[in-house]
């Protein structure tokens, strides 16, 4: 008799194909596909198809062949994430350009009145000025009339380029004198203002500038004055080049943006607390009135709107009230958000603190029966729904060689965080969290400022590695991997992702240490956070420590780095932990379509 | 103490044809490199094939990078790449930005910096 035992999971459906003889199963082959729609949805059925023919064609059998389809009874959980940011830079008339073109002209301060270059001859002899070029005038002819300008008794002392053109400028005045190019929204720079630029030596940043004392020198700035001015000096650490605008308006805030609170229901408290308190607050407060029963956002604010949306998009697919749909748990996350400077002329950004949010929601019950009768009706094949997903994934883990009962195990997939644990006795306790892969992929692309989820998911998944001449890459690790054909010029001195189908060049210019710092700091925040978290709410004494043996399941145990990062952190509670192998072979795959074929056997 | 190993110097060569009506293209080219900083010299070659001036700029170039320059086409050569297989050619007729991101490109790969497009704007 052939039994097929296939997982809706959240991102992948996966079939077990087994053979039993005399009552024992002998497995034959496995098979994975992409989940079809949301998970517990009619549209799955399309992915149990697929991934059932995988299996089949591959034992070399027809759906004909099958006596019999277990399918799980799909724990009703489903993630979803959000992010708040919660600090906002404003500059109100514009007073700061803080970019770095790649080659900034001159070196050194300079201090005067902003004029526009073809304004020039207008001024007093014995003026400080500091010229503004646009786009119209080009680098001989801005040059030309500097050169003129200096010999008529005007002291220039700095310019503003629009093109790239600072080193051709530079390289052809009579005295030397800071440039920065590249400022793209040169017309919102305002003239006639006391304006200060500042190019710093190759390899050196800005020191004048970027000091909040340095500016107040530069502008005679009163003590009230100079503290204003923290924000802008904040702003230019670490560039090359740098220009600060006077204006009498002129200000720079920094912001906090009221997100709203969160309102958490336990069993028996009740807790409220500020989005915009972070994380760390968040996660007390649910720790403190566990279990939840609901979760909701105050009405009218961000973090309202947030936690309405993913109890809309949960109500529209599981055919539910938005009013049935309980938030059950939640996972804040502190991160930073790249954000466009209001008020900026050349696309400056600051980094601003936000919240990231994983909810995951419990419907009443997933439609995995009407998906079963409708499988049924297309195959001819009998179709059950087995047991408890989470009893079905420890039956699977279980077969890992070298594991044993008292077993725990955390099943890291795409949408939650999910951990079982069975004792000597086979009694099974299982919980499930919010915060997952697809919470990693968020906290990646917004804390690189990539609106590509695409290019997030890639950078989440694979490793990384410099191109270093049109020959040869440098691994994440600092090896050196040669090649025969001259690589992609549109990779050249990029960080690059190595994807199975080749290198994507990464956009900007953060550098391999960055994003790579970003990658493992996204999954730990996650992972580790969840592991523990997971751990301690099966563990039977409420202690992580109390438990032994771990095995790590579900697509995000295949990473590779993943499993490595929840081994280290669990090694501090002297806990065993790694990924499984279910049955020997198939790494921390297809445990549950293998539980499911197993429970066969007992009846269940 | 004075050295002199007398050792040819870092320079990116920019090679053209004889007799060329085309130094607009040239200047436009040389500010590219300019802009980026590097050293860069000039050669005439009696040679109508861009390929093979830039090629031979590059062999000539310390730096392994060359340019040639025809009334018709520019191109970037590099000395480890096959000879008929050059990094980059763009059409003599092509706007300033174009002429002047070829220029910046030659520079960029001596400086390992990532190239510019072709239509002068970053890559992104």
């Amino acid at each position: 008799m052939i039994i097929a035992g296939i997982d809706i999971g959240n991102a992948s459906t996966e079939t077990a194909l087994a053979r039993y003889v005399d009552g024992k199963p002998e497995f034959l082959c496995s098979g994975i596909v992409d989940t079809t729609g949301m998970k517990g949805t009619r549209q799955n059925i399309h992915g149990v198809f697929a991934s059932l023919k995988q299996a089949l064609e591959k034992a070399g059998l027809t759906v004909e062949n099958v006596d019999l389809i277990r399918i799980n009874e799909a724990a009703p959980v489903i993630g979803d994430v959000a992010m708040e940011t919660i600090t906002e830079t404003i500059i109100t008339e514009s007073t700061m350009i803080g970019h770095n073109p790649s080659t900034p002209g001159g070196l050194g301060i300079g201090v005067g009145v902003t004029v526009d270059i073809r304004e020039v001859n207008n001024c007093d002899k014995g003026e400080s000025i500091i010229v503004v070029i646009p786009r119209e005038v080009d680098f001989e002819d801005s040059s030309r009339i500097i050169n003129h300008a200096v010999n008529n008794g005007i002291f220039i002392n700095g310019a503003i380029v629009q093109r790239d053109d600072g080193v051709l400028i530079n390289n052809r005045l009579v005295k030397k004198i800071p440039i920065v190019d590249e400022v793209s929204l040169i017309e919102k720079v305002p003239r006639n203002m006391r304006a200060a630029i500042e190019v710093a030596a190759p390899g050196s940043v800005v020191e004048q500038l970027s000091n909040p004392y340095g500016i107040a020198t530069v502008f005679d700035l009163t003590s009230d004055e100079t503290k204003q001015v923290v924000p802008v000096s904040r702003a230019l650490i670490g560039n090359r080049s740098a220009v600060v605008i006077k204006t009498p308006a002129g200000d720079v805030k920094e912001r906090k943006i009221p997100a709203g609170q969160i309102i958490i229901q336990g069993t028996n408290k009740k807790a409220q607390v500020n989005v915009d308190d972070g994380a760390e607050k968040i996660m007390d407060a649910i720790r403190s009135v566990a279990p939840v029963e609901d979760i909701k956002g105050e009405a009218g604010t961000n973090a309202g709107g947030m936690l309405e949306k993913v109890r809309q998009v949960m109500s529209n697919l599981t055919d539910q009230l938005p009013s049935a749909i309980k938030i059950q748990d939640l996972l804040a996350v502190d991160t930073f958000v790249p954000q466009t400077v209001k008020g900026g002329v050349a696309e400056e950004f600051s980094m601003e603190n936000a919240v990231g949010i994983a909810a995951m929601v419990k419907a009443d019950k997933l439609q995995m029966n009407m998906i079963a009768h409708e499988l049924e009706a297309e195959l001819g094949v009998k179709v059950e729904v087995g047991g408890v997903e989470a009893d079905m994934a420890i039956r699977g883990a279980l077969t890992t060689p070298g594991s044993n009962t008292p077993l725990a195990i955390i099943d890291m997939g795409a949408g939650s965080t999910d951990a079982a644990i069975i004792n000597r006795a086979g009694e099974i306790k299982s919980i499930h969290l919010a915060g997952a892969g697809n919470m990693v992929t968020l906290l990646i692309a917004s804390e690189l400022g990539y609106d590509n989820m695409a290019l997030a998911e890639d950078i989440k998944k694979y490793p990384l590695a410099k191109v270093e001449s049109l020959f040869h890459i440098r691994h994440e690790d600092g090896t050196v991997q040669f090649f025969d054909k001259p690589l992609d010029p549109r990779t050249f001195a990029r960080v690059v992702i190595l994807t199975p189908n080749g290198m994507i060049p990464m956009p900007g210019n953060y550098s391999l240490e960055r994003i790579r710092a970003v990658r493992r700091e996204a999954k730990t925040k996650v992972f580790v956070v969840n592991a523990i978290r997971s751990l301690e709410r099966v563990s039977p004494t409420g202690n992580v420590r109390d438990i032994e043996f771990v095995t790590l399941v579900g697509g995000s145990a295949l990473d590779f780095e993943i499993p490595q990062l929840v081994t280290d952190a669990l090694s501090k509670y002297s806990i065993v932990s790694g990924r499984a192998n279910i049955r020997g072979v198939e790494g921390p795959r297809n445990a549950v379509a293998t539980g499911l074929v197993l429970a066969y056997k007992e009846g269940e | 103490m004075h050295m002199d190993f007398d050792a040819p110097k870092p320079e990116i060569k920019v090679v053209h044809g004889i007799n060329i009506t085309y130094q607009k293209v040239v200047d436009e080219v040389l500010h590219g490199i300019e802009e980026e900083g590097v050293p860069f010299c000039i050669e005439k070659l009696d040679e109508s094939n861009p390929v093979e001036l830039a090629f031979r700029g590059a062999e000539l170039s310390h730096l392994g990078v060359g340019i040639g320059i025809t009334e018709k086409e520019v191109v970037l050569h590099y000395i480890k790449l096959k000879e008929d297989q050059p990094i980059f050619r763009i059409p003599s007729y092509s706007d300033e930005a174009t002429l002047r991101a070829i220029g910046s490109n030659a520079a960029r790969l001596v400086k390992r910096m990532p190239f510019k497009n072709l239509d002068n704007t970053e890559l992104s």
